[in-house]
């Protein structure tokens, strides 16, 4: 049986679709066979970053009404044959699927894949009700923004209050320069306030937009990145391994922000 | 508190003259009204007209840091109370009354729960009461379902195993995909729902078909069953004293968008974090760090106490005083508790705050 996790966030625009392409390719790379669920319905783009868009013939819509078998709507990946994309209707909108009905895709898909990754739409409304209805875990994708973070503490409410326990949390889209000089919130301002178990921290980097316009995840790149690895480090953590944090800062160390950060920390 | 339940359980037996509720038939969504005589209605307006003047000669004040205060002995701070507020900016609240005026003070702790438009917990003789918010609230499902989850997570460990719950649904309309779901987040607590009062035939049906008790209330009564509204309305005008339900004790992080309201006073273990927002008619007590909304005295009694081991607030509210807390936040932390003055609403260490108020009140 594999494990479906969601990767939710509450504020959009932050990174979840980014990190749902990221994760599952990564983790598919690595071995593991991979369904990715886009939740986002009427909205979707996890085909996009996947380059996948063209491939698209049926929906996860198709699949619920009979007209087609699930396997038949999933969209194998070209790169990874164990990474298949279940895609959601672009013309319909979040009310005309329950959660019900995504229990029973979801459900379905891990009788044969490892992992089971929900892509979730903004908001917490109906569209993230039925995105979260059939996950056991939980990935919280924030930014260090106060909004961001609010509205990630609001989802993770909901999230306990749907008893999906195991929530863990990333924070994308760091700039250590920017928290270094106290412009933005540090890690542990984060942690602070959201109290849940870290994944991991990804950098801002112009690589994932590159990427992104690319329609191939960051994490194929050849070329080495923090940011690659940052997402990386994340899929170890989901299998079970303990991989430290990045040092974030060690780019852009010099010997004052060291001295600075020593007397902070004082 | 035991004593305000036994008070209002021996009224709730005595035969009281219910002049003032039969026979009146009151418009629709002010059931807050229901049973005051004309005369008490007119005294209640007029007091509130006074009230609204007093509203507009109050100015709210900006003081000095709060640190001040902090190092401030309880001695210096009862002399400096007329001038400072501890760095907070401390106003009125618009529409709360003052204790003794609000209608709300006639109804007991389930219907205050009930009309305010959230679910409310009473353990009695071994049966777990679970009030649902009134129709009249508009409360959609999902936000009592929400209620429901964090309240039944945060107060595990207070109900013994399979205690049996009592659904006290009322006027509101329940099929029976929500019942089951019920069910199903009762048990999942260890708790049994065994019996469903409603004064609704279409919830009476649906309970029936799913296989609990029912128990039909009668329609006009809004909330009978526990304590008659009758007598508990007596039980509050013969009593100054609002009558409080007993204290909730919540093991949690209460997270943004969250919000407890209770007739009573509530105690969090855990942190409250911005955007939620606890409201109590008696006092809060947040053994964490208070960064949401937290109102005390919520029915307007002002001798209400807001008490935090990390006092954070994104506001502070008590009976109809508004504080705001200091931009910055304060380098040492310790437990404070804050309460009224005249001038508004202070902030005081709270091992100051014991030496004072041992001695003040004597009590
Ligand atoms: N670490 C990063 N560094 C730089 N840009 C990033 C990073 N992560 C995401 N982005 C960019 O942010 C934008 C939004 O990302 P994405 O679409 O993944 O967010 P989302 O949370 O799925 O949004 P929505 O709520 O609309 O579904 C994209 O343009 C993406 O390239
Ligand atoms: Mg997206």
């Amino acid at each position: 049986m594999g494990r479906i996790i969601v990767i939710t966030s509450g504020k959009g625009g932050v990174g979840k679709t980014t990190c749902t392409a990221n994760l599952g390719t990564a983790l598919a790379k690595i071995g593991r066979s991979v369904a990715l669920m886009d939740a986002d319905f009427g909205l979707r783009n996890l085909d996009l970053l996947l380059g996948l868009e063209n491939r698209v013939v049926y929906t996860a819509l198709e699949v619920l009404a009979g007209q087609c078998r699930l396997e038949q709507a999933l969209v194998r990946d070209k790169r990874q044959r164990d990474l298949v994309l279940l895609p959601a209707a672009q013309n319909r909108n979040k009310d005309s699927v329950t959660p019900d009905q995504m229990k029973q895709l979801a459900y379905a898909l891990t009788k044969k894949y490892d992992y089971v990754l929900i892509d979730c739409p903004a908001g917490i409304e109906m569209g993230f009700q039925n995105a979260i209805a059939a996950a056991d875990e939980a990935i919280i994708v924030t930014t260090p923004e106060i909004s961001a973070v609010r509205d990630a503490d609001r989802v993770i409410g909901l999230l306990e209050a749907n008893r999906v326990k195991n929530v863990r949390l990333i924070i994308n889209r760091i700039r250590p320069a920017m928290v270094q000089a106290n412009d933005m919130m540090s890690v542990s301002d984060v942690q602070e306030i959201l109290s849940v178990p870290l994944l991991g921290i990804i950098p801002d980097d112009e690589k994932v937009i590159v990427s992104t316009n690319r329609g191939e995840p960051l994490v194929l790149s050849e070329e080495a990145s923090l940011s690659k690895l940052a997402l990386q480090n994340i899929v170890q953590r989901l299998e079970g391994k303990e991989v430290e944090l990045l040092d974030l800062n060690a780019p852009y160390d010099t010997l004052l922000a060291r001295l600075r950060r020593f007397f902070k920390s004082k | 508190m035991q004593s305000n339940r036994a008070s209002e359980a021996s009224l709730s037996e005595t035969n009281l003259p219910e002049t003032s509720l039969t026979g009146i038939s009151l418009p629709e969504g002010e059931p807050s009204e229901v049973g005051l005589s004309e005369a008490e209605l007119v005294q209640v307006e007029l007091a509130q007209v006074e009230l609204a003047q007093v509203e507009l000669a109050e100015i709210s004040i900006s003081e000095p840091e709060r640190s001040h205060l902090k190092q401030a002995t309880p001695q210096q701070a009862t002399s400096q109370s007329s001038a400072a507020l501890l760095g907070i900016q401390s106003g009125r609240l618009p529409g709360v009354q003052q204790a003794g005026l609000s209608p709300a003070l006639l109804a007991s702790p389930a219907e205050r729960a009930a009309q305010g438009g959230h679910i409310f917990f009473k353990a009695e003789k071994g049966v777990l009461y679970l009030y649902l918010p009134s129709n009249q609230t508009a409360v959609e499902w999902s936000v009592i379902w929400e209620q429901l989850q964090h309240r039944l997570e945060a107060s595990q460990r207070i109900w013994p195993p399979q205690t049996p719950v009592y659904l006290v649904a009322n006027d509101r309309l329940l099929d029976q995909r929500q019942l089951d779901q019920l069910a199903v987040a009762l048990s999942n607590a260890h708790l049994i729902l065994r019996r469903v009062l409603t004064s609704r035939r279409q919830t009476a049906i649906a309970a029936v078909t799913s296989g609990y008790s029912v128990d039909q209330q009668l329609p006009t009564l809004g909330l009978p069953a526990i304590a008659s509204p009758a007598a508990s309305r007596v039980a509050a005008l013969t009593s100054p004293e609002l009558v409080l339900a007993e204290p909730l004790y919540l093991e949690t992080t209460l997270r943004s968008g969250g919000e407890v309201r209770h007739p009573g006073s509530v105690v969090v273990v855990g942190d409250t974090n911005p955007g939620s927002a606890i409201i109590a008619d008696g006092d809060i007590l947040v053994w964490g760090r208070l960064r949401g909304v937290a109102h005390a005295g919520a029915q307007g009694d002002r001798d209400r106490q807001i008490m935090a081991l990390q006092m954070e607030p994104t506001q502070l509210r008590i009976a109809d005083q508004v504080a705001r807390a200091p931009a910055k936040p304060p380098n040492q932390v310790y437990p404070e508790v804050a309460y009224t003055t005249p001038e508004g609403i202070q902030i005081m260490r709270a091992a100051d705050f014991a030496k004072q108020y041992s001695k003040q009140s004597g009590k």
